[in-house]
């Protein structure tokens, strides 16, 4: 697409979205997802075929990427936009090695026991470095990626928040990622 | 997640995605997903339970190696103890 069209239809998938969180925003706010989503003037998200890149090396061999969308972050970093009944398209990058100690959870839906018991239950980090020293994958990533899964600015993320991670992962030479949501 | 991993396989990341409902990903159709039977909030398996996190973890990244076309859908079996 020329550069004219692209952000017109940006354009045109903020114009809709605005006008859909303008009459769903109180809905989310009693958390009555099910009928925001619902509501004749959500803009569904086309997806079209399924995106293919095959595993470029044997796993004993692969570095593997990290991502999680249980809202964990860095205590010295912003917290995600938990309470937003919008949600929040941001992500950050955690460092694998960062101690339980200096991590948090901003995500207010879903039941945060299992994770402050173990936190391998949702950001598997441990197991990861475990299969790592067994040789099941040559490593793993030193930086986790992380966002908060709830999002209802769907077109944005797929449009900035998500492509972002690939992006940083691909520079960083990375080419396979185990994908954890909650 | 499914987004998440649409944009890293169009940067040439192969993934695989976890799930704990069959339904929950497919709409944004990733290309290669391990459904597994937990509750949500244990994605992985049970607090505590590491033998049971490695065997999905396994399973997982088994499916990333063996799986050749996309949108392939795998259910966590568990291990006999």
């Amino acid at each position: 697409m020329e550069s004219q069209d692209i952000e017109s239809a940006i354009a045109d998938e903020d114009r809709r979205y605005a006008a859909w969180i303008a009459e769903a925003r109180p809905l989310l706010a009693e958390n009555k997802h099910a009928e925001a989503l619902r509501l004749p003037s959500y803009p569904r998200l086309p997806v079209e075929g399924i995106p293919w890149a095959p595993l470029a090396s044997p796993l004993g061999t692969a570095t593997m990427a990290l991502v999680s969308s249980a809202g964990i972050y860095r205590l010295d970093q912003e917290p995600f936009a938990a309470a937003d009944p919008t949600g929040d398209v941001t992500w950050r990058a955690v460092e694998a090695a960062t101690p339980r100690d200096q991590l948090g959870i901003a995500h207010d839906h879903y039941d945060h026991s299992a994770a402050m018991a173990d936190l391998n239950s949702v950001f598997p980090v441990d197991r990861m470095r475990e299969l790592a020293g067994d040789g099941v994958i040559g490593a793993l990533h030193p930086t986790v990626y992380s966002f908060s899964g709830y999002m209802r600015d769907l077109w944005r993320w797929r449009r900035e928040g998500a492509p972002g991670i690939a992006r940083a992962l691909a520079d960083a030479g990375v080419r396979a990622a185990l994908l954890v949501p909650v | 997640m499914g987004l998440a991993a649409r944009a890293l396989e169009l940067r040439g990341i192969a993934t695989v995605c976890l799930a704990t409902l069959p339904g929950a990903i497919a709409k944004a159709r990733p290309p290669r997903v391990l459904t597994a039977p937990f509750e949500r909030g244990m994605t992985v398996g049970p607090p505590g339970d590491a033998v049971t996190q490695r065997a999905v973890l396994e399973q997982a990244l088994a499916l990333l190696w063996e799986a050749q076309t996309p949108g392939a859908v795998r259910q966590f079996i568990p291990q006999p103890s």
